[in-house]
C-alpha cells in the first residue's frame, strides 16, 4: 500500500465515522435529493483537498463542520432566466429554502419547515448548537464572539418557535 | 418550543438522516476521486479553456505574423491590409491576446484559491466574496479588451483600404472608435456580471457584514 492509499484510507475511516455531519449540512441547505447529493460529493471533495492543513490540534469533527459549512453557504445554483427582451441571461441563486422532504413526525416536519425560514448562518449556528458543540468551539468555527453565539442563539429559538406558532 | 423539545425533534432528525442518508465507505472513496459539479468549478473550467484558447491564439498570430515577414506574398489578409499592416495586425492581437491572457489568468488563480479553505466562516467568507469580485473585475477586462481591438481593425480595412492616414475625420474616428466601443463593451459586461452574480454577493456581503459587525461589537 502507497504513502497516498493510507492517506486515503485514514481520510475515508474518519469520514465515514462522522459523515452524520455532512449529511446533516446538506438537509438543512439543499432543497432537493439531487442538490443534496451533489453538495455531499462537493464537501468530502473539498475535505480531502483541504486534509493536508488539517493539523490535528483541533478536533477532526470541528474542522468537518467547518469546511462542511463553507462549502455549503458558498454553494449557488445557476438559474436559466430570460429577464430583457433578447438578453438571456443566467442569475447565481442561492439554492431555494424550501424543503421539499417529508417526515412522517409532525414534529420534524415542524422543525424542518421553521428552519427553512432562517438565514445560512443561523442555519449553522443553530446546527451548532443542537449538536451539542460548545459555545467557546462556535465562536471559533463562525469567527465570532462567545457573547454573540449567545444572543445569535436566543433570537434563532425565537425566530424558530414564533414559525412553530405561526403555522 | 424550548430548547429541550427543541433538542428532543433535532435529535429524532439526526435518527432520520442517519437511517435514510447514510453512505458506503465507497462512496466516500468515489466522492475524492471525482470532479467537483460546484458552479465555481465550472467557472474555473470555463476560465481554464479561455486560457487554452487564448494561448493557441498567440502562437497562431505570432506565427502568421513571422510567416509574413518571411514571406510577404504569403499574407493571408492580402485582400484588406498590406504585407505591413497584416503583420501590424498579427503583432497587436498577439499582444492584446496575451493581455487578456493576464487578466484571464488572475481571475482564475483567485477562483481556483477560494476552492480550498478551512478558516473560519466570517474570514471565509471575506476572502470568498473579495476573490470573486476580483475575479469578476479580471474577466471584465479581459472580455471588454477584444472588441474595441477587432473593431478598430475591421474600421480600418473598410475605411482606408485605398488611402494612407492622414489629419482629417476618419483617422480621428479611427481613435475615437475603439474608445467608444471599448466603454460600451466594459459597462455592457459590467451589466452582465452584475445580472449574474450580483444578487449572490450582496447576500453573501450581508451575511458577512452582520457577523464583521456583531463580533466587534459585543
Amino acid at each position: 500500500m502507497t504513502v497516498n492509499e493510507n492517506k486515503e484510507n485514514e481520510f475515508v475511516k474518519l469520514v465515514n465515522e462522522s459523515q452524520g455531519i455532512i449529511h446533516k449540512v446538506c438537509r438543512l441547505y439543499c432543497d432537493d435529493q439531487t442538490h443534496r447529493e451533489d453538495l455531499f460529493q462537493e464537501i468530502v471533495l473539498q475535505l480531502w483537498k483541504s486534509y493536508p492543513s488539517f493539523k490535528g490540534d483541533a478536533k477532526f469533527s470541528s474542522w468537518m463542520y467547518r469546511v462542511a459549512l463553507n462549502v455549503a453557504i458558498q454553494d449557488f445554483r445557476k438559474e436559466k432566466k430570460r429577464k430583457y427582451l433578447f438578453l438571456e441571461s443566467f442569475e447565481f441563486k442561492e439554492p431555494s429554502t424550501i424543503q421539499k422532504n417529508h417526515y412522517k413526525d409532525e414534529r420534524i416536519e415542524a422543525l424542518h419547515k421553521a428552519i427553512s425560514n432562517l438565514d445560512k448562518i443561523e442555519k449553522a449556528i443553530m446546527m451548532l448548537h443542537l449538536d451539542d458543540v460548545p459555545n467557546d468551539e462556535i465562536a471559533k468555527i463562525i469567527g465570532i464572539s462567545q457573547n454573540y453565539v449567545r444572543v445569535k442563539m436566543t433570537r434563532i429559538r425565537t425566530k424558530l418557535a414564533t414559525t412553530i406558532k405561526t403555522d | 418550543m424550548d430548547i429541550i423539545e427543541l433538542k428532543s425533534v433535532w435529535n429524532l432528525l439526526q435518527q432520520d438522516i442517519i437511517s435514510k442518508d447514510r453512505v458506503e465507505v465507497n462512496k466516500i472513496m468515489a466522492s475524492i476521486h471525482s470532479k467537483s459539479k460546484s458552479e465555481i468549478s465550472k467557472i474555473k473550467n470555463s476560465l481554464h479553456f479561455k486560457f487554452i484558447i487564448a494561448s493557441l491564439s498567440i502562437v497562431a498570430a505570432i506565427s502568421l505574423a513571422i510567416a509574413t515577414i518571411l514571406k510577404p506574398t504569403i499574407n493571408p489578409l492580402d485582400f484588406v491590409f498590406s504585407p505591413l499592416e497584416s503583420v501590424l495586425f498579427f503583432i497587436i492581437m498577439a499582444i492584446s491576446v496575451a493581455v487578456m491572457v493576464f487578466f484571464n489568468y488572475r481571475a482564475y488563480i483567485q477562483i481556483r484559491d477560494i476552492q480550498q479553505s478551512d478558516l473560519n466562516l466570517k474570514d471565509n467568507l471575506k476572502n470568498f466574496i473579495k476573490a470573486m469580485k476580483k475575479a469578476i473585475a479580471f474577466n471584465i477586462f479581459s472580455d471588454t479588451l477584444m472588441t474595441p481591438i477587432l473593431a478598430a481593425w475591421l474600421y480600418y480595412a473598410y475605411a482606408f483600404k485605398n488611402q494612407s492616414l492622414g489629419f482629417d475625420f476618419r483617422t480621428l474616428l479611427l481613435f475615437l472608435l475603439p474608445i467608444l466601443i471599448g466603454l460600451f463593451s466594459y459597462f455592457l459586461q459590467r451589466f452582465v456580471q452584475h445580472l449574474k452574480f450580483g444578487k449572490y454577493l450582496n447576500r453573501l456581503s450581508a451575511y458577512s457584514k452582520s457577523l464583521e459587525n456583531n463580533s466587534t461589537e459585543l
